[in-house]
């Protein structure tokens, strides 16, 4: 078994932190991690003379490979190309050639770029950034084929994940290391099932996912997580007395890896009762922000539509119309030649709108291009029958386009021709009006107020079941104009308006357009006020208790999306009938993706949920001084054992950590077996 | 096909009907059936020039110069309405065409 970390940076590049390379820091490193093969894989660049340095300072100690880490393809993934240690100097002038092409963190090189430089890709070891950022495209991946041996992964879920996955290449894991004075040494590497550390000899093993691991002794069930911590990559319960370093575990482990879900100890637990129930509130309601906007979406656009009728002004144009149509009238007899041309009383021609016809041009289209419905589609109506369809819809739109231009022409001339009379004349000119506008509006405005009076009905509007407990969405009538202002966040007053909030909702409206605080994309949420609510198995609104116990199981939950989950003591705000029967099974599926690292002092999450691996925090006080020892183990081995190989029985740890030792353990077994008889 | 004349001193224009009736009783319909005349191809639109002392009345002056003047502009162009509402869809017309 070998151990290896192909990806080392010695070089401060523009695409780095800033960095001071220490030739001695990575002496240490090689050395203290006991690494069989190492790679310099500066960015974007070779530096032929450092890394012969480096070769001869550590010869005899591990093999070092010159390499590469290349910007490729559109999405300027990274790229590692590590080369043969016989022909540096070869590999030196072709790296040149891409330090000219990426003068810049920003630039990449094309994938036809890199094969015209590395025309014989047989000669050296590929490994892309596979799920590590920045990852390389699939075009890029495509074109480079079988060169490719492996991936370069960035956490041990996504190494276990492509470990089980067979349509996903062997997983790598490396440091990416900088080596620097004074540093902390990573303990990321990758083991492979080989005696020869030739690069052929790697490569050839590297496509094989059995001889590929995270450990030297337990394949991939284990990996090295801490300097003087093994853990399981699936579930870890940490037990130890109090003080004896498990939180300081934790908190190693939080800042040794990226991406942690850290659930720490009370985090969940309510300090201020009042105080915790309003921000519960508010939290569910942002998570449920989506079903909320779904719900109001539709009356959303028709309050977008009604906020610009003003009814007042339509009013008016019809009061101006009749007026000057009577005074017209009256003046008829004394009319003059300009003002009898019928074009001077002539209205406009009312354009139609063409939303209909292209709705249903769009609809077809739509049923055209379906692939995923395909089959379906051309089960009922013929390809050929859309076909025709779409160009009988398009050949009726385009005459009544051109019908539209035409009239719109004719409205133009119209105009030109009523101001030229106008001017001439002292008649009284005929208002114009658009009736048919007047009247849709006043149809709108009278829908608008029956949506708002169904909207202020209280009702349910959405329920989901999670783990046990009910969320709705309710919505109901405000309470009044302090129920708006603080629905606001704004400092701005509602009473004036709120008067016609039940009586003329269309008024309410307009008094919303006058308050210039308020987004008038936002003017829906002032007419129905939307609560969320949690209920529990009995359908009752949720305890303070209860609410904590939704917070843990949505945090669990969330941890998905991470790359490992650590939990501090959850018995502390707990009981122990929840945490078996509500929380236990969630947290054994999420360690079966990812590792999983708790620390308890009960036995309902220490035994009963029967982790992968133990861990024992011990602390021993000699003399004056605390001495702080990890120990660790499968929980069936009958000893648990530390870095240096020192061991414990397992059964004193349990007992002492989770039941309080064999006496205690003992009394209470004695004392139920009493009750059960 | 004669549809805008000057004689006697007034502004005359054609109907549907076929007669040619005084401008100022046309009306925007009046108008629309002449711009399908003026669009179409298949006669010529044909209108008299009009000077400074050809129209009398005032009022038929103000109404002829204008049409005048917008027919004169859209000859030049007579088929833009057909070929800006034939541009909409034209992808998706030669799109499925082909399949």
């Amino acid at each position: 078994m070998k151990k290896i970390d192909l990806h080392i940076h010695t070089v401060n590049t523009q695409s780095d932190p800033d960095f001071e390379f220490s030739l001695d820091a990575l002496k240490g490193y090689v050395k203290e991690k006991a690494l069989d093969a190492i790679a310099i894989t500066n960015h974007n660049l070779f530096d032929e003379a450092q890394y012969n340095e480096i070769a001869n300072a550590l010869a005899g100690i591990t093999t070092v490979y010159p390499g590469i880490e290349i910007n490729i393809g559109t999405r300027m993934g990274h790229l590692l190309l590590i080369a043969n240690s016989s022909n540096v100097a070869d590999f030196a002038s072709r790296c040149a050639k891409i330090q000219e092409h990426i003068v810049s963190p920003s630039m990449s090189v094309s994938v036809q770029e890199f094969m015209e430089i590395f025309p014989n890709l047989g000669q050296y070891m590929l490994i892309p950034h596979m799920e590590k950022s920045p990852a390389v495209d699939a075009y890029t991946l495509s074109m480079l084929g079988d060169h490719i041996c492996c991936g370069e992964v960035g956490s041990i879920k996504k190494f276990v994940y492509y470990q089980k996955d067979d349509t996903m290449p062997t997983p790598v894991y490396f440091s990416d290391f900088r080596p620097v004075e004074d540093v902390a040494f990573p303990i990321r590497s990758t083991f492979i099932d080989t005696d020869d550390i030739s690069l052929p000899s790697m490569k050839l093993c590297l496509q094989d996912k059995t001889k590929v691991m995270l450990s030297a002794e337990n394949g991939n069930s284990q990996f090295t997580a801490l300097p003087y911590l093994t853990l399981s990559t699936g579930l870890n319960v940490v037990i130890g007395g109090r003080s004896s370093g498990k939180s300081y575990t934790l908190n190693r482990l939080n800042e040794q890896y990226e991406n942690v879900k850290y659930i720490r100890q009370f985090q969940l637990l309510e300090v201020d009762p009042s105080k915790a129930e309003q921000e519960f509130s508010e939290k569910l309601a942002a998570k449920q922000g989506t079903i909320t906007r779904d719900y109001f979406l539709p009356f959303s656009k028709v309050v977008d539509e009604v906020k610009d009728i003003s009814v007042s002004n339509n009013e008016k144009a019809v009061d101006a119309y009749i007026t000057s149509l009577i005074k017209y009238a009256e003046e008829q007899e004394r009319a003059d030649a300009f003002s009898r041309c019928a074009f001077y009383s002539e209205s406009d021609y009312s354009i139609d709108n063409q939303d209909g016809i292209t709705d249903l041009i769009e609809a077809t289209m739509k049923l055209l291009d379906s692939k995923k419905y395909r089959d379906i589609i051309e089960r009922n109506v013929s390809r050929e029958s859309l076909i025709a369809l779409l160009k009988d819809l398009i050949a009726q739109y385009q005459s009544e386009r051109e019908l539209v231009l035409k009239k719109l022409w004719v409205n133009d001339l119209l105009s030109d021709v009523k101001r030229g009379l106008q001017s001439r004349t002292a008649a009284t000119r005929v208002e114009d009006v658009d009736f048919y506008k007047v009247q849709m509006d006043s149809v709108k405005v009278d829908k608008f107020n029956r949506i708002v009076r169904a909207l202020q009905r209280e009702s349910v509007i959405h329920e989901k079941e999670i783990e046990g407990f009910k969320i709705q969405a309710r919505k109901r009538k405000y309470n009044g104009a302090g129920e708006l202002k603080s629905h606001s966040g704004r400092v701005v007053t509602f009473s004036n308006i709120f008067p016609l909030y039940s009586t003329d909702p269309y008024e309410f409206l307009l008094g919303l357009k006058q308050i210039s605080e308020l987004s008038d994309d936002k003017y829906y949420e002032y007419f129905a006020k939307v609560e969320h609510v949690i209920l529990n198995s009995y359908g009752c609104e949720v305890s303070g208790g209860e609410r904590a116990e939704f917070n843990l199981l949505q945090e669990i939950n969330d941890a998905y999306q991470y790359d490992m989950l650590l939990i501090d003591e959850p018995e502390s705000s707990f009981d122990n009938i929840f945490l078996k029967e509500r929380v236990n099974h969630i947290i054994k599926e999420i360690s079966q993706q990812m590792p999983v690292i708790i620390v308890t002092h009960n036995s309902t999450v220490g035994a009963s949920i029967h982790p992968d691996f133990v861990i024992n925090t011990v602390r021993t006080i000699i003399g004056k001084e605390a001495h702080y020892d990890v120990f660790y183990g499968e929980p069936g081995n009958k000893e648990l054992m530390n870095c240096d190989g020192k061991r414990i029985s397992n059964l004193e740890a349990m007992l002492n950590c989770l039941e309080a030792g064999e006496i205690a353990y003992d009394e209470r077994r004695r004392e139920y077996e009493m009750l059960k008889n | 096909m004669k549809c805008l004349k000057i004689e006697n001193g007034k502004g005359l224009f054609l109907r549907d009907n076929g007669s040619m009736e005084q401008i100022d009783k046309m009306t925007k319909d009046d108008v629309l059936y002449l711009l399908n005349i003026a669009t179409s191809s298949d006669e010529p639109f044909e209108m008299d020039p009009i000077g400074e002392q050809d129209v009398l009345n005032e009022a038929h002056k103000i109404i002829y110069r204008s049409l005048y003047s917008k027919f004169s502009e859209l000859l030049e162009n007579r088929t833009r309405f057909a070929e800006e509402s034939a541009s909409t869809y034209k992808d998706a017309i030669e799109k499925y065409q082909a399949n």
